[in-house]
């Protein structure tokens, strides 16, 4: 007992696992290299390589790993390190299409070569304006117009006129009416009065009439002719026109065409362009002279309708590398359909939506296209359409700028429908586990696409190699964030707040966003206070200022048990009762309370009842810890008879769920101490989960839980006897307040590592564990014996009630 | 619009058209003249008898420039084309002194009557005509201006493009 209490009590160095940087020989952080490669993750690492080296369809990448933890960065400086090397990819250009104009073609340009051409071809644009214009502007070719022009009108004046001559000798004039022609008797050089022809005898009058029908006949005929001439004389003037631009428009584009000689693809879209300028130079005319254009008399905005013929001159430069700096490694923040595949802008117009070409937009894959692209997983998934946009631009290694209505089929206004664009990226997606994991079993495209997992490490081993590289890599974010040098004291507060954060005194967390918001936050003192560099103290205090921000309901619960409201006794002794420990998470802030879990035993049909489970407040592994220790109970003390009582077990005062089998030691010392009726000590509270053979097992949380009862005890002032009973799998984790080990130290608290149930009932009940023990059996003997007696009348009873049915 | 009239003997310029298409370029041509002459412009719109006496006949028909069709023709449409035809002679010319300062009058005129045109041509320096009509109102206006005033006439698309330019040039 006494010998068990000094024997398992922790000394307090192994309360805190120190850190000790001294052999590093360093004054400040300012001394230290930056850490090489990425701390810590090389599971990730390799397999990040590994998939980035592989040019193979599928091999794209999930860099998964909860938040916080580097993974943008890692991935980020890996890809940056590779895309370096890489060749720089093509440029790409939408042009106009000459056949199908809603279908603009491609046009891929060597790196950095696209700006030049769509300045070359606006410049074109600009000499063929001015080179057009003043071809029409000669002598020759307005005479040559003219003639053309005149030759028609001749043509039809003549042959309406040979029917006039006609008529005329017949007596018949031709008059011009306001929308055509007509015939009429003449008299005397003029059209015969109406009433000179009813003067006429009948048949003079017939006779004018049948002569008259024949002429309309002969003259319809002739104006039937008048539209195929008339296209003859257009396809004159087109031709005379063609003639007139071309030695204008050649001269630009050969020169042209040899300056980008090398690229087969742009001297077939020249190509293309000389024909269409020769066959639309009257845009070359319209954009100088001419009314503003109008739709029903409502004039258009020189902007948009005055342009557009020579708009389809224009080159849209998708994407362009103007700058050397290899293969690109985008980032895309907003991956939504639209910035993710590229869309086809609108522009509105007299109330509708009009888009050319040159509203085709670039996306993330369009810009990423010959490097890599790293996306959020979730933010991919949250975005309407952008997965599978995402997957089936992977799959049919296509870039297709499209709207989500168009790509679900919903429309069917005319819209455009771009060349698509070779595709060949790599895509990082940084992501959490939860979501891989999901993504895989429900979406088989999925393990086709993304083939390759880098696996981020949370934490890693503390060994002397490793906290010199941490403290290195302390070293390398306080100078990315700009903030004061950590003298080595400070490093090693960091250390031991990165080990305490991996809840182990053997690990180190790896929370780069927790270290570096530390880092910040101690800078912050350490300025305020006027030093050149973060000192311990500035550390401590950016801890402590952190727990006091986050610890409100905290405070409040410590405070109703001091007060009294919530019952915890932490001096004196009870029977049946025992101070248990749990944790309460709330936001990024963990923190223990103790709570008193009472038992009350009676003879029984041998059930433990858990109240939190029969009130459905209790979870299935706080039931399954319950019914262990009931099962413990049985295989030791009853074994050879009936197990005759009936227990209940409760949490004292708790009103919202308790789930973990963190408490099940406690509950089965309470029981007990209730079953032998000897009292447990009040000064102690207890951790642990328990098997059926009595053993104690690990608990997380442990050193929340031990400062949560400490700061009870200290507030109402340590005795010396309190402590906390922790499973010994778990003192491997204790990473302790300072104040806590001082305490320690000074013999006013005690941590008890306990390895079974028989050393915990010795330290909580002062008493030997065979005693304990033997005082159990006796009244589990006793319990069985009244049940034996009792048992007797009610077999008979049921035997009685039995009678009938025979 | 039309200016009140001045006590002082004004130059004046007289414009004559009718149904002929493109006729009223040779009026704005005249008035762009008139008005860079500041001289006061009559116009006259010339309802050709022909065309009434031919609409009158009991088997009239025009046959469409455009469509080739044969449609019935009678008095009381071929008035209605007439009148649109001479309101939109008008309103062009009433858009043009807008535009430029002119002194002017409308008048329509049914056939060429004589007397009036003698009056007004007496005291015109220049006659223009662009009449599709039959070659009598040529021959009567080439009477009306013998010796008193400039002629120019045009009975055809082609003439009235001529004649157009020839304004210009005096211009």
């Amino acid at each position: 007992m006494d010998a068990t209490y000094q024997e398992t009590r922790l000394a307090p160095e192994r309360l805190r696992r120190r850190c000790d940087l001294s052999a590093a020989r360093f004054a400040t952080t300012d001394e230290l290299k930056d850490p090489d490669g990425i701390l810590a993750q090389e599971r990730a690492v390799e397999a990040i390589r590994f998939g980035v080296g592989i040019r193979a369809e599928g091999y794209n990448l999930y860099a998964m790993g909860p938040e916080g933890h580097g993974r943008h960065t890692a991935v980020r400086q890996l890809l940056a390190e590779r895309a370096a090397a890489e060749p720089m990819p093509p440029d790409w250009c939408y042009v106009f299409n000459f056949e199908t104009p809603h279908k603009p073609s491609r046009l891929r340009l060597p790196a950095g070569r696209a700006c030049k051409f769509r300045d070359d071809m606006r410049r074109l644009v600009e000499e063929l304006q001015a080179g057009i214009p003043a071809a029409f502007e000669t002598d020759e070719y307005r005479a040559r117009r003219q003639e053309i022009e005149t030759e028609f009108n001749e043509r039809q004046e003549q042959a309406v006129g040979a029917i006039g001559d006609k008529a005329r000798k017949e007596g018949v004039a031709l008059v011009r009416t306001p929308s055509g022609f007509a015939f009429a008797p003449m008299h005397e050089d003029a059209v015969m009065e109406p009433d000179r022809f009813r003067a006429l005898p009948k048949a003079e009058q017939e006779r004018f009439e049948g002569l008259i029908a024949r002429l309309q006949e002969e003259l319809e005929t002739v104006i039937q002719e008048v539209p195929k001439w008339r296209r003859e004389a257009q396809r004159k003037l087109r031709e005379l026109n063609r003639q007139v631009t071309r030695l204008a428009v050649n001269s630009l584009i050969e020169e042209l065409k040899g300056e980008y000689a090398p690229l087969p693809e742009v001297l077939a879209y020249l190509g293309k362009v000389q024909e269409d300028v020769l066959d639309h130079a009257e845009y070359f005319r319209q954009a100088k002279e001419g009314e503003p254009p109008s739709l029903f008399g409502i004039p258009l905005g020189k902007g948009e309708a005055g342009e557009p013929p020579l708009k389809r001159y224009q080159v849209n430069v998708l994407v362009e590398h103007s700058r050397p700096d290899g293969a690109p490694v985008i980032y895309e923040d907003n991956p939504n359909l639209g910035n993710l595949v590229g869309r086809i802008e609108h522009i509105a117009q007299m109330g509708t939506l009009l888009t050319d070409f040159t509203l085709i937009k670039a996306g993330a894959l369009h810009r990423a296209n010959g490097g890599y692209l790293v996306l959020d997983a979730l933010k991919v998934l949250q975005q309407p359409f952008a997965w599978e946009a995402l997957k089936r631009a992977l799959r049919s290694r296509e870039a297709r700028a499209e709207s989500p209505a168009q790509m679900m089929g919903l429309i069917s206004t005319v819209s455009l429908e771009p060349e698509p664009i070779p595709l060949d990226v790599k895509v990082v997606l940084v992501g959490e586990r939860l979501f891989y994991y999901l993504l895989y079993e429900y979406d088989p495209e999925f393990r086709e696409l993304f083939k390759i997992a880098g696996d981020f490490e949370e934490d890693t081993g503390r060994e002397a190699s490793t906290e010199l590289a941490h403290a290195r890599m302390i070293a390398m974010l306080a100078r990315k964030e700009k903030l004061p040098p950590l003298e080595r004291a400070a490093v090693e507060r960091v250390i031991e707040h990165a080990s305490r954060y991996a809840g182990d005194a053997e690990r180190l967390s790896l929370h780069m966003r927790d270290c570096a918001d530390l880092l910040r936050e101690a800078g912050f003192f350490a300025k305020g206070a006027g030093r050149t560099a973060m000192s311990a103290p500035d550390v401590q205090r950016a801890i402590e200022a952190r727990e006091r921000r986050a610890d409100r309901v905290r405070r409040h619960l410590q405070r109703e048990v001091l007060r009294g409201t919530l019952l915890v006794d932490t001096a004196g002794a009870r029977v049946g009762q025992v101070n248990g420990l749990s944790v309460m998470q709330l936001g990024g802030f963990a923190f223990g309370m103790p709570h008193r879990i009472t038992a009350r035993v009676r003879l029984g049909s041998g059930k433990v009842v858990d109240i939190e489970r029969e009130a459905e407040l209790g979870g299935p592994i706080h039931s399954k810890g319950v019914l262990i220790l009931s099962g413990f109970l049985a295989g030791r003390y009853a074994a050879k008879q009936p197990l005759s009582l009936s227990a209940s077990l409760v949490f004292e005062q708790s009103y919202s769920g308790v789930e973990g089998d963190s408490a099940s030691s406690a509950e089965l010392y309470a029981l007990l101490s209730a079953i032998a009726e000897v009292p447990i000590s009040q000064s102690l509270a207890v951790t642990g989960s328990v098997n059926q053979h009595g053993d104690v097992q690990a608990i997380g949380g442990v050193n929340e839980k031990i400062e949560g009862f400490f700061d009870v005890c200290k507030g109402r002032g340590l005795t010396g006897l309190q402590g906390v009973l922790i499973p010994v799998s778990n003192v491997k984790h204790l990473m302790l307040r300072d104040e806590v080990v001082e305490a320690v130290a000074a013999g006013k608290f005690a941590v008890h590592a306990v390895e079974s149930i028989d050393q915990g009932i010795e330290i909580l009940t002062g008493m030997p564990a065979a005693e304990v023990n033997r005082k159990v059996e006796e009244r589990l003997v006793e319990f069985a014996e009244r049940a034996r007696a009792q048992g007797k009348p009610d077999r008979r009873k049921k035997e009685w009630r039995a009678r009938p049915q025979k | 619009m039309a200016r009140a009239p001045s006590k002082v003997k004004k130059r004046r310029i007289v414009a004559a058209v009718d149904t002929l298409p493109r006729s009223e370029a040779a009026l704005e041509a005249a008035a762009e003249l008139a008005a860079q002459r500041q001289a006061e412009l009559l116009a006259l719109f010339i309802e050709d008898l022909d065309l009434l006496h031919a609409a009158a006949l009991p088997f009239a028909r025009e046959i469409g420039v455009a469509s080739a069709v044969r449609r019935s023709l009678d008095v009381a449409a071929m008035e209605r084309m007439l009148r649109l035809q001479a309101e939109g002679a008008r309103r062009r010319l009433a858009a043009i002194a807008q535009r430029v300062p002119l002194t002017w009058t409308f008048q329509i005129a049914r056939g060429l009557l004589a007397e009036e045109l003698l009056h007004a041509a007496a005291e015109a320096e220049l006659v223009v005509a662009a009449l599709g009509g039959s070659g009598r109102a040529r021959l009567q206006l080439e009477d009306i201006c013998r010796g008193t005033a400039d002629l120019l006439f045009a009975r055809s698309m082609r003439e009235i493009d001529e004649l157009v330019r020839e304004l210009r040039r005096r211009a």
